[in-house]
């Protein structure tokens, strides 16, 4: 469904990605794993095209795009992200709007359907991630695990075909990472296809299909969870598991 | 010597009889104020978002524009347009010339207090916003405005209180205003101290109404914040 070629993106002079390519099949969930400022981030904030990519081409069902130092066109940009959501490291909820609000606003504002409608299904998606007692309540009343939440049933309302997460738990409190990870579970299950960029090692081992390895900006080693964790190929895959791993 | 008496500083008889004169006035002098100052949030928000425009093109020459405007006297703004453009033949009624000039002069004020209530919303919001599919203008008037009334209601509500009070340098070009009705009565009965006392507790009492409506306002735009 997706594919990512020879994709490279520059800060300036700083090559922060280095000639990606990537396949992701429908309904396939794939975790990107790698030490801080490896460009984990910044691959997956390409697949939305929230940062330009400077060179390569990045296909998303039927919607390809060639990258040529120039920032991709308004049009190429709506193109690629009518396909897919993000859920952020911040949460990135609206402050002034309650929880349902939040849950409401695109499609009532962008696609601009039924009101009845939407309500009734952003009331399912905040039952289905356990917010249901909180509908009304504002993001600064809840707690950072109930805040993603929300912002996982917001991106969810769009019906997205592939999710992207963003370090999803890295802001967290260490109690309340499991009733996140256990959302985006739940989703793996129903055959939502997701690409998370994560640091929770014991959960992408759990939930992903494929396990892709990124240091310095480009990709070491990917491969089967069970695979990539117990037998490591690569020298530099095996220095990095051992340091997250020892815990 | 003559000895002293109260209504040397404060003659009531006299404010009184000149109240609902003045007062007449006082609806002019409001008239001005919301006009001008609808006008120029209107106008403050567009120059805002020119200043903030990629393009050069666009950016300068609101700077510009921005840098005039905070740097020239008003009373020199309602000059030019009053007693200058009839020069090169546009003649303006008193009342349309000061709500021109106090729009366009605070409408530069305004919109460097709307840049930045912009720009203080955080990033993540427009991101937010753009994974959802909303549009630049669907996020500015949902998201990003909302966000920043918030920052935005006091610094406006104090340029609120400076146009009321700049309402008065409307007399110059004959509007027939609050000050300029006091100024009126003063020529008739010699009571200056009585009737610029009189119009100074009335402008007084206004911007408090303004005080009370900023803050019923910022209680309403707070309501998502806990502290």
């Amino acid at each position: 469904m997706i594919k990512v070629d020879q994709l490279s993106k520059n800060f300036n002079d700083n090559e922060v990605l280095k000639s990606i390519s990537l396949e992701i099949e429908q309904g396939e969930v794939l975790s990107i794993i790698g030490p801080s400022g490896s460009g984990k981030t910044t691959l997956l904030r390409c697949l939305n095209l929230l940062e330009s990519p400077t060179s390569g081409s990045l296909k998303i069902k039927d919607v390809v795009v060639t990258f040529n130092g120039k920032a991709p066109s308004k049009k190429q940009k709506v193109d690629i992200q009518q396909y897919s959501g993000m859920v952020f490291q911040h949460f990135h909820l609206f402050p002034h709007k309650t929880v349902i609000e939040n849950v409401i606003e695109a499609p009532l504002i962008v696609q601009k359907r039924d009101k009845q409608e939407v309500v009734t299904e952003a009331e399912e998606l905040l039952h289905k991630v356990g917010l249901s007692a909180h509908k009304n309540h504002y993001p600064e009343q809840l707690s950072g695990g109930q805040k993603q939440r929300a912002a996982i049933a917001r991106i969810l309302a769009l019906k997205p075909d592939v999710l992207l997460f963003d370090e999803p738990t890295s802001a967290l409190d260490p109690e309340l990472v499991g009733e996140v990870l256990t959302v985006i579970k739940d989703l793996a299950r129903e055959g939502q296809t997701m690409i998370i960029v994560t640091h929770e090692m014991h959960f992408a081992r759990e939930v992903s299909d494929r396990v892709v390895f990124i240091a310095d900006g480009y990709i070491v080693e990917e491969g089967k969870p069970e695979v990539l964790f117990s037998s490591p190929q690569e020298e530099r895959t095996k220095k990095f598991l051992e340091k997250v791993l020892v815990r | 010597m003559s000895e002293f008496k109260w209504e040397y500083l404060f003659n009531i008889e006299v404010a009184i009889e000149a109240l609902p004169f003045i007062l007449e006035g006082a609806w002019y002098t409001l008239l001005i104020a919301i006009v001008s100052m609808l006008l120029a949030l209107f106008l403050g928000l567009f120059v805002a978002l020119a200043r903030m425009n990629k393009l050069a093109l666009i950016s300068f020459p609101t700077r510009l524009f921005i840098s005039f405007m905070r740097g020239t006297p008003l009373l020199v703004i309602l000059f030019i347009l009053y007693f200058g453009f009839p020069m090169v033949g546009i003649d303006m009624q008193p009342l349309t010339a000061a709500i021109i000039g106090i729009s366009i002069h605070f409408s530069a004020y305004t919109a460097e207090v709307i840049r930045s209530a912009i720009s203080s919303v955080a990033k993540g919001q427009w991101e937010a916003a753009e994974t959802l599919r909303m549009t630049y203008w669907q996020t500015m008037r949902r998201i990003i405005l909302p966000q920043g009334t918030r920052i935005a209601l006091p610094p406006l509500s104090s340029i609120f209180m400076d146009i009321i009070k700049g309402t008065s340098l409307a007399m110059v070009i004959t509007v027939s205003e609050m000050f300029y009705r006091a100024k009126v009565v003063v020529g008739q009965t010699y009571e200056s101290l009585t009737l610029y006392i009189l119009v100074a507790l009335i402008y007084w009492a206004i911007c408090s109404v303004v005080t009370l409506l900023q803050d019923y306002l910022e209680k309403k735009a707070n309501r998502y914040v806990m502290t």
